[in-house]
């Protein structure tokens, strides 16, 4: 099969690179080092084990390569913003090391709030702020976790984040793991995307905790939705339905919290602390009890103080949180939105950005449509579904891929057997069209049903190949004295 | 989140099939025809890679409503077509009604509220500017009219999120394949 052909490939291909080329695998230094560290590392993973893991790293890490990608400053400053407006409604909470299953998390999510000495405080009075504030924090957390899995449909991401919170707390010193896990994620920050979910423990470096851990906690509540993406893709459509069921539930108590949330800022500290305890401890108890499902089935809204306790406008003030909470995220997602207030100006960057999208789509299909001509694409969607066409030609192939000390020379045999194949296309074009169209459909929808990876695998070889031509100009000389 | 590797990956596997299937790549075809087929091809992979949500359905119910089309998408997306398209059919009916609804009500509110203090008019104002952006935006988000405010702001979150993937990944497309070619 042409599985094993390719293997067949990898292995001579790769001990021969591995002499030759010591890149790192994380390289990012820049595009040209990319594309060959993932080309090592895809095609040592998919000669030694095939495994989706693998390749789905290298190709989000070709996916996602910073020479496409807006700057990673950007992200970094949007997270920033957004923890500092965090900072602001959370009012300083204190990070109380009681034994209570929310609270590292609290400590875990409001850490970035104080100064890294109050961390280890543990007074009578800090731990009454920090009750009070705990639930606070515990509710923005629980908020931003639960609209972020909300906007994108996963129901997972409460499960999830819980689920890192609380390896948080099983480690031996809640802070440690904190600091650890937002060392693990940072490099990963860039990427946009954590490949690892939950975050595995390491020695911490306490140094660097307040700016460590506010990245982490504008990760936290990125990586909520991003780890459960992960697995939505292969089940996006079961999955659907049933949170589309849990939105609901999930925005109500959602509301719950943030009405208790936004009391508290608002109602003087010894008021406060009885009633936000109170209250503050029942959506944080229900969620001790059972994390993934709401407690409530009606929406418990409390009226501010000073405010009309009227249906009416509780019913207009939970609309304009529910609104206020999407203009939120959504101007995290559209690019430089931070300073913009007010929903007007926010709608109209919205609209433009939309609109922006819109026409590179028409302008990239046009490119594409420049380019088609020259039958690139039945090439690239033919290769794979070829390759039993191009048997033939393939054993040939081998013997120069022996002396070949480049890696890249793998790439010019991949598209040498295009161009045969481009002949033979051109010879033939009805007949391999009528042919082709066919078998290559259901022979890509059998494999994606039946064989799933390796048909992510051909494409992914297939886009790889393209990729490692665009970088091949360095190691051209190499490969013309090598044949 | 979307934005994974997996879900760009199927997004292109769909685009190529599309191009494949409406024979993107044949020189039989002008230079506006292909580019509609392979905007057609990018927008139904995108709504495919996506499932469910009320945007795809819409995007794909206005593609089919060309009858060449039609043929092409149900070819590509094979049983996911029936699911895509179907719930959207009857829905432009109701709302309309009911936003003439609304519009009534919201001008006898609005002329009994004029006569009160200075900020409410103000916040008329801010709520008059608001909802005519809402409604270009629901020109834009594919299947727009049919929904409320609030799902309007997520089905947008989830669009813009999803033509970022697709310009992502075609532009990727593209300078691999202009790589390909410039090295021959």
């Amino acid at each position: 099969m042409s599985g094993m052909e390719k293997e067949r490939f990898f292995v001579g291909n790769w001990q021969l690179a591995d002499a030759g080329l010591p890149l790192g695998v994380n390289s990012s230094s820049g595009a040209d080092q990319l594309p060959n560290s993932f080309v090592n590392l895809g095609w040592e993973h998919a000669m030694r084990q095939n495994s989706h893991a693998h390749i789905e790293s290298a190709l989000s890490s070709l996916v996602s390569s910073p020479s496409f990608n807006a700057p990673a400053g950007n992200d970094s400053v949007v997270i920033r913003e957004l923890i500092g407006r965090l900072g602001s409604i959370c009012n300083s909470g204190d990070a109380s090391p009681s034994s209570r299953y929310h609270s590292p998390r609290a400590s875990y999510y409001s850490t970035p709030l104080n100064s890294p000495p109050k961390l280890n405080i543990s007074g009578a009075d800090h731990q009454q702020q920090g009750m009070l504030v705990n639930p606070t924090a515990d509710a923005q957390f629980e908020l931003f976790a639960e609209s972020a899995a909300s906007k994108l449909g996963f129901a997972e991401a409460g499960k999830l984040s819980r689920v890192s919170s609380s390896q948080s707390l099983a480690a031996p010193s809640g802070k440690e793991v904190t600091v650890s896990d937002a060392v693990m994620e940072m490099p990963k920050f860039g990427r946009g995307r954590v490949s690892k979910w939950p975050p595995p423990e390491a020695s911490s470096a306490s140094g660097k905790l307040p700016a460590v851990v506010a990245e982490n906690n504008g990760r936290k509540r990125k990586a909520a939705p991003k780890g459960k993406g992960k697995a939505s893709p292969s089940s996006s459509l079961a999955m659907d339905p049933p949170p589309k069921e849990g939105n609901p539930d999930s925005k109500r108590r959602k509301q719950a919290e943030a009405s208790a949330a936004d009391r508290s800022p608002t109602v003087s500290k010894p008021k406060t602390e009885q009633n936000s305890s109170d209250d503050g401890q029942k959506p944080t108890e229900n969620d001790n009890a059972n994390p993934p499902e709401p407690p409530k089935d009606y929406i418990h809204v409390r009226a501010r103080r000073g405010q009309a306790t009227d249906g009416h406008s509780l019913a207009e003030r939970v609309r304009r949180e529910k609104i206020s909470e999407r203009m939120k995220l959504l101007q995290d997602l559209v690019p430089g939105c931070n300073k913009v207030t007010g929903k007007a100006v926010m709608l109209d960057e919205i609209i433009n950005y939309i609109q922006s999208l819109q026409r590179q789509v028409e302008f990239l299909s046009m490119k594409l449509a420049t380019l088609n001509p020259q039958l690139e694409f039945n090439m690239v969607c033919l290769l794979p579904k070829d390759m039993h066409q191009a048997d033939v030609p393939l054993p040939q192939q081998v013997f120069p891929l022996d002396t070949a000390t480049s890696p890249f020379s793998f790439a010019q045999q991949s598209l040498k057997i295009a161009e045969t194949n481009r002949f033979n296309t051109h010879a033939a074009k009805n007949q391999l069209d009528s042919s082709i169209q066919l078998p290559p459909i259901v022979g890509l929808t059998d494999a994606t049903n039946y064989l799933g990876n390796s048909d992510k695998d051909d494409l992914w070889y297939v886009i790889q190949t393209g990729f490692a031509r665009s970088q091949e100009a360095p190691f051209s000389p190499q490969t013309l004295r090598a044949e | 989140m979307q934005l994974t590797s997996s879900f760009k990956l199927v997004f292109l596997k769909q685009m190529l099939r599309g191009f494949l299937l409406s024979d993107a790549s044949s020189n039989s075809m002008s230079f506006h025809e292909r580019k509609n087929a392979i905007k057609l091809s990018a927008d139904a992979a995108i709504a495919f890679a996506r499932g469910r949500t009320r945007w795809s359905q819409g995007l794909i119910t206005n593609l089919s409503k060309n009858e060449k089309n039609k043929e092409i998408l149900k070819s590509l997306l094979g049983r996911e077509y029936d699911n895509l398209r179907k719930p959207c059919g009857n829905s432009l009916k109701i709302p309309r009604s009911k936003k003439i609804l609304r519009r009534c009500l919201r001008m006898c509110s609005r002329r009994k509220k004029a006569g009160r203090a200075q900020h409410i008019c103000k916040s008329i104002l801010a709520k008059a500017l608001a909802k005519k952006r809402i409604q270009v935006l629901k020109k834009l988000v594919p299947g727009g009219e049919s929904m409320d405010g609030f799902s309007l702001l997520d089905e947008t979150l989830d669009y813009a999120m999803s033509l970022k993937a697709q310009v992502d990944v075609m532009r990727r497309l593209l300078k691999t394949s202009k790589a390909s070619l410039n090295i021959k």
